[in-house]
């Protein structure tokens, strides 16, 4: 009976840090996600407003 | 503007190396606790027997 409850106790461990080690994980997994999709947000939209001076200087000097 | 994408993807890997490196020491913790943990009931349900 004993034996039977550290078991338990042992698994109890075992699933606690086993779900820390996951949450962390998802954690980072979402955050490197987050953070490449806003570098490519402010790229496009540096590269978009770069076209659009392109385009002014164009059309003005023609 | 392709040496820029270049640098930008560089600083954002120089960032994430930190991150991974964050990530490691958090998950170190989580196992060194679960060491010490599962120590302790080693001990508790050995001193039992």
């Amino acid at each position: 009976c004993d034996s039977v409850k550290g078991l338990e106790e042992m698994r109890a461990q075992y699933i606690k840090a086993v779900s820390k080690i996951k949450c962390d994980m998802l954690c980072y997994i979402r955050e490197s996600k987050e953070r490449a999709a806003e570098m490519i947000k402010t790229e496009v939209l540096r590269e978009r407003q770069e076209t659009a001076r392109k385009m002014r200087r164009y059309y003005l000097t023609c | 503007p392709t040496a820029s994408v270049g640098s930008i993807a560089a600083r954002y890997l120089e960032e994430e190396e930190l991150r991974s490196q964050r990530i490691m020491e958090r998950i170190n913790a989580h196992t060194e606790e679960m060491k010490r943990e599962s120590e302790k009931i080693v001990r508790q349900f050995r001193h039992q027997e």
